[in-house]
């Protein structure tokens, strides 16, 4: 017998499948998020009694103030490209700039409805995030959110980008 | 249940500690006992990358006169994992674990081949003309420790899960992310409600998270660059 032989365990197929590059780099993208995602601390905070409530204000706040009627353009897709981008942009440095919970939050929410109304209306990809990753986000994020902005999400998800 | 999970929740935050000391480091400093798990992961990680590697570098041909490429890397494992200071030198290199594997390996190959050349000389000075099969053989060797990484992770936090009878931890874990179901059809599988799967997926993210973490981690010599290394790995999969 070898040296090694009583030590040497090839690794079982059975336990762990064997992957595509693509699902290898979908699991790896986990570690660099981090155990806990920015997205999930949103969840949490959508998931609280009254988090219905504290969307709508959210949609109140300064960082969607430049769009004429925040909720239904999100809605109903009345937003351009330019707009989401520029909510995108300073969802962002929202997101980056403030230490308290709920401007990151704000921030956080800002970032995805921007991205989801992107490739929901226009087929856009706003973000150099994987496509692979979003969707998972806005999966995640859509049992999160009351009806009818889960539907948005869900449109994101089918979108196909132009 | 939910304690259950509370529980696992910090199962790998315990483990992951802000020294720079990784977990190669620590079992190696714990003696046979621990170079025998150093070992293990090795073998893991490395089995099959270093076979890709060697079927595109110039010494390939080391196949027809020695065994055939798995039997090459065991012979590579069998003469430098019996030595006692083998990881010594790695220790005080700074280098990624994967370059220095590789590096090893290489200076195991050219042993084979100057033991041919006493033996054999005509059959191996005529064989020296081969080239590499290209800079391939190199990105597919990152390529496939990227993916063996990914899936050593994926052992280990899928027998921390077992151990804790967690079994659902994993299942949804790779209905989730390796073959993406929804949350939906995973509950629909496991007959379970897609509010619960999507809960235990959010643990298990998590989970699989630290435990990445915590493998990548043995690849470099400094803790804090892990992400770095993530972030590396990824690239070397993006083409």
């Amino acid at each position: 017998m070898n040296k090694t032989e009583e030590f040497f365990v090839p690794r079982q197929p059975d336990q762990v499948p064997d992957m595509s590059a693509d699902q290898a780099a979908r699991f790896l993208r986990m570690g660099l998020s981090g155990a806990i995602r920015p997205v999930d601390e949103l969840i949490q905070q959508l998931n609280r009694p009254g988090g219905a409530q504290w969307l709508e204000e959210r949609l109140a706040s300064e960082l969607f103030e430049s769009l004429h009627e925040a909720r239904s353009q999100l809605l109903d897709g009345q937003i351009t490209v330019e707009q989401l981008s520029e909510m995108k942009s300073k969802a962002k440095s929202l997101f980056a700039s403030e230490h308290n919970r709920t401007a990151r939050l704000e921030g956080t929410l800002g970032y995805f409805l921007a991205i989801a109304g992107g490739l929901a209306y226009h087929g856009k990809l706003l973000s150099t995030r994987s496509r692979d990753d979003l969707d998972f986000a806005f999966e995640d994020l859509s049992y999160a959110l009351p009806e009818p902005w889960n539907a948005l999400f869900h449109r994101a998800i089918e979108a196909d980008e132009s | 249940m939910e304690n259950q999970e509370n529980d696992n929740k910090v199962i790998f935050e315990s483990k992951i500690a802000t020294t720079q000391y990784t977990w190669i480091k620590r079992k190696l400093d714990q003696g046979q006992a621990g170079r025998k798990e150093v070992n293990r992961y090795l073998m893991g990680v490395y089995y099959e990358p270093l076979q890709i590697y060697f079927r595109g570098c110039r010494l390939r041909w080391l196949a027809d006169r020695c065994g055939n490429p798995e039997e090459i890397v065991h012979g590579f494992f069998d003469s430098r994992l019996s030595r006692e200071k083998f990881f010594d030198g790695w220790r005080n290199s700074n280098k990624r674990l994967r370059n220095w594997v590789v590096g090893a390996f290489w200076h195991y190959l050219y042993e084979l081949r100057n033991s041919l050349k006493r033996e054999a000389k005509r059959y191996v000075e005529a064989d020296l003309d081969l080239q590499p099969t290209g800079d391939d053989h190199v990105h597919e060797f990152d390529r496939a420790v990227a993916i063996s990484i990914v899936q050593e992770a994926l052992r280990r936090a899928r027998e921390l899960w077992e151990r804790r009878g967690l079994v659902k931890h994993w299942q949804i874990l790779i209905l989730r992310f390796y073959e993406k179901l929804s949350y939906r059809e995973i509950g629909e599988r496991l007959k379970i409600s897609e509010d619960r799967a999507r809960k235990i997926s959010q643990t298990a993210r998590a989970n699989f998270a630290n435990a990445l973490e915590e493998t990548v981690a043995n690849e470099v010599s400094d803790r804090l660059k892990v992400k770095d290394e993530i972030r590396l790995l990824l690239e070397s999969l993006s083409s």
